[in-house]
């Protein structure tokens, strides 16, 4: 038992079966309601035709309208609680951690947590580094400055709390990143897909290789990171490397196990529907893409009930080899933010990034952006390649790529290869599509 | 096991819940005084915390 329970952060909760976690579900989703109506503004309007007896099994929560961003904006803007406004759940002088919102889709959120509710965010962060196989042992490098963003906040939290010994990389630019790594040994890295990349690079032109530098896990935040960056990261770093997904409003919601195929749903902590694209009242089937929809059911200075994370995930089924019995995400598809249709066609940006990642290693930095030319919608892709190139092999790679690109996406791009550092860097969130319409 | 022994989920349950009132007497004690209300408050978030990993199973099984 005692080797077996180290397998897991929490073994009773983890490999609850199925309709014990429903009823864990049900029981907290009951309290949130309540808890809600009482010391949330926002939500005495929202349920105020809810009983939360009413609330007898988990469909039951459909009574309750969907909360969209938008939603929260709304009840932040101008409001005389200042500073969180009506989202907030508990009196203001509980608040002591301020986060907030990228701000990549519009007016950024500010998200309000208590030190009640910020160790519940913690907990859940211990979950997903325990099941990425961080430990006591680990030394992790976060390279970083967080600024308000939560997700490496909830990392190094929960790192400390497992016994790691953090060490954040804020303050320095990327070369001196790379050498605190070397200098501390860091065994493990919290970073972006993107800027897990980019260090890799700078790395390889400091004459140095990355594989050789002993990490032994890396977690990724802040992007989707479709299966082939993954595992383009695993060469590059010659490591394990774990994906997770969540967001500032309703936390981190689901994380990867050592089997890395698909993601845990945090069950119980978390009610998690996964909606029909089209009309979001439908649950879809396993295997369906659908949007996620995310109620936090222990998070009580900002109350979230059916949250519209507009993030597109494929449903999975309960069955991992892990023991885990956790309903499971095959994949995150991408954001229904970035969904779009060009020339009649549905685009989703992840499908380049896949494509890219899979079978184009010489291709680093990009940028795809579409514009309205008279009446006809074109799609263009900038990248660089990760060394210069002849004119003839450039020709080549560019008649494959848009070959490939065609197949997978049914566009045809204007492909523009450019100088390498012309395109931007980042370090957060990644901006590689732009919408010019 | 007979019927009147704890399981060891039971008796965490039961010792998560005199941490929490172990705290609140701590806390009543010591009104007033930051050192003791603010690490008070430290205990309670883990209890809290523990409430949802531990205490929510037991009471699911004796519903």
């Amino acid at each position: 038992m005692a080797e077996d329970s180290r397998k897991y952060w929490n073994p009773f909760t983890e490999t609850l079966p199925r309709e014990k976690i429903r009823a864990i579900q049900l029981k907290n989703l009951r309290k949130l309601v309540e808890y809600s109506q009482t010391n949330s503004i926002l939500y005495q309007d929202r349920l105020k035709d809810i009983n939360p007896e009413d609330i007898r099994t988990i469909e039951d929560v459909k009574q309750i309208p969907l909360l969209e961003k938008e939603d929260l904006r709304l009840a932040q803007e101008d409001k005389s609680n200042f500073l969180f406004g009506d989202v907030l759940g508990v009196p203001s002088e509980r608040v002591n951690h301020f986060r907030q919102t990228s701000g990549t889709t519009g007016k950024p959120v500010y998200v309000p947590e208590s030190s009640e509710s910020w160790s519940w965010r913690t907990e859940i962060w211990c979950h997903i580094l325990w099941m990425a196989g961080f430990r006591d042992t680990d030394r992790v490098f976060i390279p970083f400055g967080y600024n308000v963003y939560v997700a490496f906040w909830e990392g190094h939290y929960a790192a400390e709390k497992l016994g790691c010994m953090v060490v954040p990389g804020g303050a320095l630019d990327t070369k001196g990143r790379i050498n605190k790594i070397l200098e501390v040994k860091a065994t493990g890295l919290l970073n972006t897909p993107t800027y897990g990349m980019h260090l890799a690079e700078v790395a390889r032109k400091m004459g140095l290789d990355p594989r050789d530098f002993g990490i032994q896990r890396m977690i990724c935040a802040g992007e989707p990171m479709p299966q082939a960056t993954r595992r383009h990261l695993e060469s590059l770093w010659e490591t394990e490397v774990y994906d997770h997904i969540g967001g500032t409003e309703p936390c981190a919601w689901a994380g990867m196990c050592f089997q890395r195929k698909g993601l845990h749903i945090m069950e119980p902590y978390f009610l998690v529907e996964i909606l029909d694209l089209k009309t979001q009242s439908r649950e879809v089937e396993v295997g369906e893409l659908g949007v996620a929809v995310v109620t936090p059911l222990g998070r009580r200075s900002f109350p979230m009930i059916r949250f519209n994370t507009k993030d597109i995930v494929r449903k999975g089924e309960a069955d991992c080899d892990c023991g885990r019995t956790s309903m499971m995400i095959e994949e995150v598809a991408g954001r229904a933010d970035d969904l779009c249709k060009i020339r009649g066609v549905l685009f989703t940006p992840v499908s380049v990034e896949e494509l890219l990642r899979a079978e184009f290693s010489q291709i680093g930095e990009y940028e795809i952006s579409v514009e309205r030319q008279g009446v006809m919608d074109t799609i263009s892709l900038k990248f660089e390649t990760l060394e210069e190139i002849e004119e003839a092999a450039m020709r080549m790679l560019v008649a494959q790529l848009g070959e490939r690109l065609k197949v997978r996406t049914n566009l045809r791009f204007n492909l523009q290869p450019v100088k390498y550092r012309d395109l931007p860097r980042y370090t957060l969130k990644a901006k590689r599509f732009k919408d010019l319409r | 096991m007979n019927s009147q022994e704890k399981t060891p989920l039971q008796e965490m349950k039961l010792k998560i819940e005199q941490i929490e009132k172990l705290a609140w007497e701590l806390n009543d004690i010591g009104q007033g005084i930051p050192v003791i209300e603010k690490n008070v408050q430290n205990f309670l978030n883990t209890v809290f915390v523990l409430k949802f990993g531990i205490s929510d199973i037991t009471e699911i099984d004796s519903a």
